[in-house]
Order: structure tokens, then C-alpha cells, then sequence
């Protein structure tokens, strides 16, 4: 069988170009991870959501949570459990996710007091919870560009089916 | 002049290999002094584990404490209240999810109290890693120094930095115990000892189940007597634990698991952490792929993507299969069973040390330079990516199973023909 030879430049030459474009590509490869872990995020919400209004439909109540902090032994997981497909208590970076349901105090300016509201909330990257309140008069204040890494530590705020905090180009539900 | 001759210089993938041992070999100190800083690497990165209580650790330890009081281990409010009481409020505990036979097992060491026995799952763990590594070792040397001190540098590679194994160590998990045993019964095997070989893989399989898998291996070679002797061996492991602690908690565990298979049913527990951004399993791969499909239609995906990967390793290569050993057939049935496995955790990768070794040493015997590039590559999406990020990013480690595969199906499929006379007569290296 003949060997098959190449030159020491090609060689070189080759693994250079490589290293080149590996270098390039990181950062690039960092904020696709963060893009895909905030949709990620924003789908695992939507079936929360989805889970409370079916639950909130069929006993006529809303599941009780309070205090929003959430865990497997949580009476809201325990109550939504046959209601929701896939259940992730934790966001994309790790995170636990915060549920406020009917009767809880407001948070983020928004109201929890009417029949069947609820609030799901993402801490973002970071874990750490934002200083933000939703601006009833400009509801779409709250959508935000992502632009570098540190967009990724801002919440994200779904209430009541709706998104009122969210990267700016991902408005609508994604699914 | 010189150096565009020294640029021009025609290069084989026989220099680079040369090129490699040279540096490998010129000194045997040279060499020691890598393997040994390696090691070090290695166990410095595991010394946090001494000093923090994981979530897995002190599971076995109340199952255990559990199983000798007589208590219903497998009742999560009795488990809990009884951590509660053991170790406190502060420290969680995750729900008992194993069989019997494991907290049994555990029942000695837990007498010595939790500190003693968290330092010597910790110790008992790094003696098994480094015991892993013999076997593998062991199970995949050639004739020839030059192939066995790349195969000999790469486990070391592996171990250097390798996140499921400190994922194991730091949870206090019993998957390096289990791959020690594997390797054990099969590396027995090989030297012909049938009983004591198959009594080790039984009491793998009592400790994870997984490892039946590898009773396919005996099917797939026609080898009756260790299959008869395993199968009688887990009878008498299963009796014994029964009498000794009742057939309950066995009942108990199967209760639990039938569960799983009725998504309504299910605790909250272990519906959360089938479809966890962590689980990388064929299942938890294909419900975040189609995060609309419920949990039925999962199954029904993964039990037709397994019935296309039996088809392809059964039939195809029926006659390869026939002729090959333990490596082979192993290394297939270790990502096999990472795909099946409703839950695989990234400790539970830490048997990915086997095929990885495999696929390395058949690219250094076969002397071809793109199985090695291949083999590190996966190395490191399987033991070094970090876990982090969204979907498809967060299973990285379960596409590099699902690559490894490929690759392995393809060289099989490609060295068909001539595969079998390049094994008979060996090859030569160094």
C-alpha cells in the first residue's frame, strides 16, 4: 500500500489555521450557549405557565405558592405535577425558578391579586435577582437587546401567559 | 536554504507516531515523572470531595442506617425524617433510588459513623479509579512497548482532567465500584476463570443494574456456562439479601420502578430529574428535542432509535461481532448502556475510560493518526465539557456517545473484509 505524505509546511500550515479558527469561534460559541440556554429557559416557563392554567381550570383555584421559592417538595409541584409534560425546577444556568401564584405579594410591580394570576420568574445567569418593575403605561419596557454577556444576568419575567421581561428578538412564546 | 528544506520535508503519519514515542521514550524517567504529575493533577482536583457532604453520599449512608433499623427505606417521608434526624436539617438528602442490595452492602461501613465512612468512600474511590485503570489497561495491551506507552499515556490523559470522575468522587457514587467489577469479571474471563468471573459481574449487577447488559456479550459468543453460572449467582445474592433483610424492600424497589413507566404517577422527584437539562440519555435527549411529544411517544422514540442500533450492530456486522472479544463487544455495550438508562448522570460516564482506551489503541495499532484526533476529540466532550448552557449544548457528552458510535460503526463496516486476517495475525508495533 502506498504511504501517503505530506509536507512539514502543510502540516504546519494546517494545525495553525485550526488553532486560528478556534480561537475566533469561542466567543461566538459562548453566546449561542447563552442564547440557547435563555430559549431554553423561556420554553420550560411556558409549560409552567401551561401547567397552572390547566390546574387553575379544572379545580377552579390556583395552585398555592406563596412564597415562590420552589423544590420537589413544594405543595405547587406536587399540585401541577399531572398537568405539566416535563418538569425542570431549575433554569438553563442552574438556577431555581420562581413561582408567585393568586394571593402572593406583589412582586416586580406587578399585581398577584386577581383570580387565577401567577408569575414565573428566571434569575438569569447570574442567579441574582434584578431591580426591575414593570411599567403598566409602556408594557414593552421591560424587553431588553442582548448585546453582551451581561445581558444574560437579567431576568426574565413571564405573567400571566405573557412575557413582560425577555431578550428583545424572542417577544413572542417560543415553543 | 535549510529551512525550506526542513519545511518540505515529507511527513508520514508513521514519522509522527515516531516523532511522538521519541519524546515518550528518550528517557523512561521522562515518562514516569508525566505519568505521576498526571496522577497528581488528578488527585489534587478530588480533595475538595474530603471536605463537603454531596447529596448522593449521604443517601447510601441513611439507606443503609436505614436497612439495619428494619426501616421502610424506599417511603420517602420515612427516609427523610430519618436523614433529618442522622445528619440534620442542613444537609439534603437526595430520595433512596437503588437496589436493596446496596445499601446492604454499605450497612458495615455505616457502624463507623458519617465522618469515617465519607472519608472511606472517598479513599475506596480513588483506589477503584486507579484500579479501573490497570484493568482497562490490563484488557487492552498488545504486544509491543511503543503501543502500550501510548495507551498506558492516554488513560492518564483521561484521568487528568475528567469530569465525571470527580463528579463521582464528589457525589460519593458507587459507579467506579461498578466499573471496577465489570473489568474485573471480564479481565477474569479472560484468563479463563468462568465462577469467579461471573460471580463478580453478578454482584456488578446487584449494585447497578445496568451490567446485565453484558450477559449479552455471553449470548452474542455463545458462552453458556458463565451465563448459568451469573443468572445462579443473582439468585443466591438475591436470596440471601432476602433473608436476611426481607424480600420487602426488593418489592419495594420494583413498586418504584413500574412507576416510572406511567408518567402520571410518577413522584416529583423522578419526573424532574428524567427530564433534567443534566440527564444524558437517548430519553432526555429526544424530550428536549421534541419538547411537545409527552412522555409516552418518548419512549416509544427511544425504544425504535435502540431497535435501529441493535439492527445495525446485529445484522451488518453479525459476522465482525462473532469474531471479536471483549473490546469490541464491551465498548459497544458501555455506550449502550449510557443511551438506555433512563437517567444518565455525568458520573455515570465515567465507563466511557473503556471505549475511549479502545478506540485510542486501535487507532495507535492500526497506525492511523485520525482515530487518535477522534478519540481525543470525544475525550473531551465526553470527560471535559463543561456542564453548562442551553439545548443541544447542555448534551454535548450524550452526541459524543452517539459520535463514538458512528465512528465505531463505520471502521467496523469499513474494515470488514480484512479485518479478520489483520487480527490473526496480530499486530506488530514499536
Amino acid at each position: 500500500m502506498e504511504k501517503k505524505e505530506i509536507t512539514l509546511g502543510t502540516l504546519l500550515t494546517a494545525v495553525m489555521i485550526i488553532a486560528v479558527c478556534v480561537v475566533v469561534m469561542i466567543p461566538h460559541y459562548k453566546m449561542a450557549v447563552e442564547k440557547a440556554a435563555a430559549r431554553s429557559t423561556m420554553a420550560d416557563m411556558n409549560l409552567w405557565a401551561d401547567a397552572i392554567e390547566d390546574y387553575t381550570t379544572e379545580h377552579s383555584a390556583s395552585p398555592s405558592n406563596p412564597n415562590g421559592s420552589i423544590s420537589y417538595k413544594k405543595t405547587l409541584v406536587r399540585e401541577v405535577l399531572p398537568y405539566i409534560r416535563i418538569l425542570r425546577i431549575k433554569d438553563w444556568w442552574g438556577n431555581p425558578y420562581w413561582i408567585w401564584t393568586e394571593g402572593a405579594l406583589a412582586q416586580y410591580g406587578l399585581s398577584l391579586e386577581g383570580k387565577g394570576d401567577y408569575l414565573i420568574v428566571s434569575l438569569g445567569s447570574d442567579g441574582i435577582r434584578e431591580n426591575w418593575n414593570f411599567s403598566s403605561s409602556d408594557p414593552e419596557a421591560g424587553f431588553f437587546p442582548v448585546e453582551t454577556f451581561l445581558d444574560f444576568e437579567k431576568d426574565i419575567v413571564l405573567y400571566n401567559q405573557t412575557f413582560v421581561r425577555i431578550p428583545e428578538r424572542t417577544k413572542l412564546r417560543p415553543q | 536554504m535549510k529551512a525550506v528544506q526542513f519545511f518540505r520535508k515529507k511527513v508520514t503519519a508513521e514519522d509522527i507516531f515516531h516523532a511522538v514515542d521519541s519524546l515518550l521514550s528518550y528517557k523512561k524517567i521522562i515518562f514516569i515523572c508525566i505519568i505521576v504529575f498526571l496522577a497528581l493533577f488528578f488527585l489534587t482536583q478530588t480533595l475538595p470531595s474530603l471536605l463537603t457532604w454531596d447529596t448522593d453520599s449521604p443517601s447510601f449512608y441513611i439507606a443503609a442506617k436505614g436497612m439495619r433499623q428494619g426501616l421502610a427505606v424506599y417511603d420517602q417521608s420515612v427516609f427523610q425524617s430519618l436523614a433529618e434526624s442522622e445528619l440534620g436539617k442542613s444537609v439534603s438528602v437526595y430520595p433512596y433510588i437503588y437496589l436493596p442490595f446496596v445499601a446492604q452492602c454499605f450497612i458495615p461501613l455505616s457502624l463507623l459513623g458519617n465522618s469515617v465512612y465519607f472519608t472511606l468512600l472517598y479513599i475506596l474511590n480513588l483506589v477503584f479509579t486507579f484500579g479501573c485503570l490497570f484493568l482497562v489497561y490490563l484488557l487492552l495491551k498488545e504486544t509491543g512497548e511503543r503501543a502500550n506507552r501510548f495507551l498506558l499515556l492516554f488513560l492518564f490523559l483521561l484521568l487528568a482532567y475528567n469530569l465525571p470522575l470527580r463528579a463521582t468522587i464528589n457525589h460519593g457514587q458507587v459507579n467506579i465500584l461498578v466499573f471496577f467489577l465489570i473489568l474485573l469479571a471480564f479481565y477474569l474471563l479472560k484468563n479463563d476463570h468462568d465462577y469467579a468471573g461471573s460471580a463478580v459481574l453478578s454482584l456488578a449487577i446487584v449494585f447497578k443494574i445496568y451490567p446485565v447488559l453484558f450477559l449479552f456479550y455471553f449470548l452474542i459468543k455463545k458462552k453458556f456456562r458463565p451465563l448459568s453460572y451469573t443468572l445462579l449467582n443473582l439468585l443466591g445474592l438475591f436470596t440471601i439479601s432476602s433473608i436476611l433483610f426481607g424480600i420487602r424492600h426488593w418489592m419495594a424497589y420494583i413498586r418504584m420502578n413500574l412507576s416510572s413507566f406511567n408518567g402520571g404517577s410518577l413522584s416529583a422527584f423522578l419526573k424532574g430529574f428524567s427530564s433534567h437539562q443534566d440527564n444524558n440519555s437517548l430519553k432526555a435527549f429526544l424530550s428536549q428535542l421534541f419538547p411537545i411529544a409527552d412522555h409516552a411517544l418518548v419512549i416509544v422514540i427511544t425504544a425504535a432509535a435502540l431497535v435501529l442500533i441493535a439492527f445495525l450492530f446485529t445484522f451488518p456486522l453479525r459476522k465482525r461481532i462473532m469474531a471479536e472479544d471483549f473490546p469490541f463487544i464491551g465498548s459497544v455495550i458501555f455506550v449502550l448502556s449510557l443511551m438506555l438508562l433512563p437517567i444518565s448522570w455525568s458520573h455515570h460516564y465515567v465507563i466511557m475510560i473503556f471505549p475511549m482506551a479502545y478506540l485510542f489503541r486501535e487507532g495507535v495499532s492500526q497506525k492511523k493518526p485520525i482515530l487518535l484526533f477522534l478519540s481525543l476529540l470525544i475525550s473531551f466532550l465526553v470527560f471535559s465539557y463543561p456542564r453548562y448552557g442551553g439545548f443541544p449544548f447542555n448534551q454535548i457528552r450524550f452526541m459524543g456517545i452517539g459520535l463514538y458510535l458512528i465512528i465505531l460503526l463505520s471502521i467496523s463496516l469499513l474494515s470488514i473484509k480484512n479485518w479478520m486476517p489483520h487480527h490473526k495475525k496480530g499486530v506488530e508495533n514499536g
